[in-house]
């Protein structure tokens, strides 16, 4: 059959994700400490092509499709927001908070944690926060987070510090979703991070840019829609084809 | 069909609990004793459709994976306990707590309720009431004869007599919470204990980290209504750019569905 028509249907897959991405950071556009998705793709199925199938001078390459390549994480910072609320932390610079999971260590940005029933400092979703010897923090009297992360009391004595780790490329980090990643081969074992400063009463917010995820969804329906013409069109000429040039008088 | 259809869907949900929280947030402004509530939120589940490192052949591997986010949820919505304006009112009986700490006061069906409400009133038999009617813990009942009633910043209640004596009528006992954060608003500025909050930890005010008590002030909400817009600004935003997301999504499904005519 025509090869158009199935480049073209390609084109109009890529553009699906495009949206399905672009959509997700979207919905999280408020979230705090959420990293926006991005997309790659590549040009898949590049053939030499020649002038004459029995005379084999060649002529260039011609790309037959493009599929999706790679999503990952734009691990830019976000803005930070100031709450009032003296358990919610920012990490300005690199590196991520612990916390203790069910299978291992997880590590996040976002900062609005919690202190549970027992004193523990906590995430939303009550998991552990960890210092940089991999124990639960734990309050007994008010303290103060100075901005090395070392978490004081009152008097100003040294309790513990925040284990804030970072990776060789947070841009692979997987996503886990709850706003935790957790670390892959390609991006690296935690270490320990030391371009940070810690804001204690503020909060990271998203880093998804509202108007590049607009451009984004202006161009993946614009695109579509000029793919399906060319489908179209693809169609069209096939039918001709069939009706016209080899139709039986 | 489309991922994106529905985690724009989730965008929009959660921004209309975030406008739900701002609006009572607002609608608390004038509030006695009123602490603000903060929407937080995650994302969703992540779909792996190819995980990164995956082996492709001999000595080689995907370098970086496909992945598709479903979205976003309200993970939290978080009571934050910053301490609210003063207000001078003049009356004896207006008490405002300058720091940390719950009064106590007890519920019709004998439990233990916790505010931060310090306009207490005297009911006709003389004792300290909220202004629902709930007694004050622990209990103190005014003489009727008493002229001017005076309250010290560490709780001591006492009471100027007609013949000019002062009579000490009772010390007024703060609690507070290791989580505060995690008490049950039950509505008319009431607390209720939770597992979440943990048990109450009584104290003496202005001390212990307690905060002293202000007689013939008040606290007012600590809703920041600047603040309180701007949330508002970018909460319809965020809505309206997921309800775009959506009609994009719709648009180009309508764009497949007259690919054959």
């Amino acid at each position: 059959m025509l090869r158009g028509i199935y480049t073209a249907a390609m084109g109009m897959l890529l553009d699906m994700s495009k949206l399905d991405v672009t959509a997700n950071n979207l919905a999280n556009v408020e979230t705090v400490a959420y990293k926006r998705d991005k997309l790659a793709f590549r040009a898949y199925q590049d053939r030499a092509i020649y002038a004459l199938p029995d005379r084999r001078q060649p002529i260039g390459n011609l790309t037959y499709s493009a599929v999706l390549d790679d999503v990952f994480l734009d691990s830019s910072m976000g803005t930070f927001m100031k709450t009032d609320n003296p358990m919610d932390f920012a990490i300005d610079g690199e590196g991520f908070f612990s916390l203790l999971g069910e299978d291992g260590v997880y590590y996040s940005r976002a900062g609005n944690f919690k202190l549970n029933e027992e004193g523990y400092l906590v995430n939303t979703d009550g998991l552990m926060v960890l210092d940089e010897n991999n124990q639960p923090i734990r309050f007994e009297s008010s303290y103060v987070v100075d901005a090395d992360g070392y978490i004081r009391d009152p008097v100003g004595n040294v309790i513990t510090r925040l284990g804030i780790y970072n990776f060789d490329d947070p841009g692979e980090l997987r996503k886990i979703g709850y706003t935790l990643f957790q670390p892959t081969e390609e991006s690296g074992q935690p270490v320990v991070a030391d371009e940070f400063r810690i804001l204690s009463g503020y909060v990271e917010l998203s880093n998804v840019n509202a108007i590049d995820e607009m451009v984004n969804l202006i161009e993946a329906q614009r695109h579509f829609e000029i793919s399906q013409k060319a489908l179209t069109v693809s169609d069209e000429t096939l039918a001709k084809l069939i009706s016209q040039v080899g139709s039986l008088k | 069909m489309m991922v994106s259809l529905y985690s724009a869907a989730t965008g929009m949900w959660a921004q209309q609990y975030k406008l739900d929280t701002i609006s009572n947030n607002l609608a608390n402004v004038d509030t006695t004793g009123y602490k603000k509530v903060r929407a937080e939120f995650q994302d969703l589940v992540y779909q792996y459709y190819k995980n990164a490192g995956t082996p492709t052949a001999v000595n080689s591997t995907i370098p970086t994976g496909i992945y598709f986010g479903h979205g976003t949820r309200l993970s939290a919505t978080t009571k934050i306990f910053s301490l609210g304006n003063m207000e001078y009112t003049g009356n004896a009986l207006d008490v405002a707590i300058t720091g940390d700490g719950f009064f106590q006061v007890q519920l019709q069906d004998g439990r233990t309720a916790y505010t931060r409400d310090g306009t207490f009133k005297v009911d006709s038999e003389g004792r300290v009431v909220t202004s629902n009617g709930l007694a004050l813990i622990p209990n103190i009942v005014v003489p009727a004869d008493a002229v001017a009633i005076n309250i010290s910043p560490d709780g001591i209640f006492s009471a100027e007599m007609q013949d000019g004596t002062v009579q000490n009528l009772g010390t007024i006992t703060l609690v507070r919470f290791v989580n505060p954060s995690g008490l049950k608003a039950v509505g008319d500025n009431l607390y209720l204990e939770t597992t979440a909050s943990g048990e109450p930890i009584e104290g003496t005010p202005n001390q212990d980290g307690f905060g002293a008590l202000q007689q013939g002030y008040l606290e007012k909400a600590n809703v920041d209504v600047v603040k309180e817009m701007v949330d508002m600004i970018t909460a319809q935003r965020a809505y309206e750019l997921n309800a775009r997301a959506i009609q994009t999504a719709d648009n180009m499904l309508q764009t497949v569905s007259t690919l054959k005519r």
